[in-house]
């Protein structure tokens, strides 16, 4: 078994569900993953398994995610991370693709839904810019100036999160409105 | 408003109606619409899970004892049976309209 240490951010889950796809492809099969950020893997035949990361609708431990985990688990899909709204599923690779939605709407919802997170998340960060540069102005920026670099820094950083996440929902929302 | 129906229903909305004329439980729905549509339509368990409870909520299935404690099992009720009529009605329509433009 290895542990490892990985950050994505949040507009990156699609990719990091790829990367997990492709390691059980070479034979390193996800197990558990634990706070967001620490994966343990274990050698699998290669393509043995497949993956999922959904955005839930409920926090871990609730009657509601325990509820949706065992209606999983009845279908064969096992939850093997939790982390927050983050959920890590697999399944055995039957030949089929792995979908837990069949419509563009409900992928279109969920996406929607991680997007609402980082819009609250963005107007958190430019009130806190603000409230810093203020204080800048009425106090001297010296004393401040290594707080407000970093809010900066953190600020425009979650601004291109939020930004390309909406790239990716506006896509979604297009192909909702054509198909199921 | 159980009975409040004025939009299609989605595909697999209808085909999950149509399987719990039987009672049934997810995955029993899932291998039934598998076999209906010749393997056309495999249900998502995520977009199952949701349809389910939001029937369940507007009262056209209810949940029902198994054989099997640990699995739900679902079947439709009256209302949920008349949405399906509706729903079967206004699909033949459809059909009836598009054979009437084009030969098939």
């Amino acid at each position: 078994m290895t542990r490892e240490i990985h950050f994505w951010t949040i507009d990156k889950y699609k990719q990091e569900e790829q990367w997990l796809n492709d390691l059980a492809a070479q034979g390193k099969a996800l197990i558990k993953q634990d706070f967001g950020v620490r994966y343990r893997f274990e050698p699998c035949e290669k393509g043995e398994w497949q993956y999922k990361i959904l955005f839930t609708d409920n926090l871990p431990n609730t009657v509601e995610a325990q509820d949706f985990e065992s209606f999983l688990a009845e279908n064969g899909i096992e939850q093997v991370g939790r982390f927050h709204r983050w959920a890590y599923f697999r399944k055995k690779n039957d030949g089929t693709p792995f979908e837990l939605y069949n419509t563009k709407k409900d992928e279109y919802n969920e996406m929607s839904k991680v997007l609402n997170m980082a819009t609250v998340l963005r107007t958190l960060m430019i009130f806190d810019w603000v409230l810093m540069f203020a204080l800048g102005v009425f106090e001297g920026f010296v004393g401040h100036l290594p707080v407000i670099l970093l809010v900066t820094v953190v600020t425009v950083f979650i601004y291109n999160v939020h930004k390309n996440l909406k790239g990716q929902v506006e896509l979604l929302k297009r192909d909702a409105d054509l198909f199921e | 408003m159980p009975n409040n129906y004025d939009a299609p229903l989605t595909e697999a909305v209808y085909y999950i109606l149509l399987s719990l004329t039987k009672q049934m439980h997810g995955y029993g729905i899932i291998q039934n619409v598998k076999t209906l549509t010749n393997g056309r339509l495999v249900l998502a368990a995520g977009t199952l899970y949701g349809a389910i409870n939001n029937l369940l909520a507007k009262g056209w299935i209810s949940a029902v004892d198994g054989d099997d404690s640990r699995k739900k099992e679902y079947i439709l009720t009256d209302s949920g049976k008349e949405i399906l009529v509706k729903e079967i009605t206004r699909l033949t329509e459809l059909a009836d309209n598009g054979k009437k433009y084009i030969d098939m």
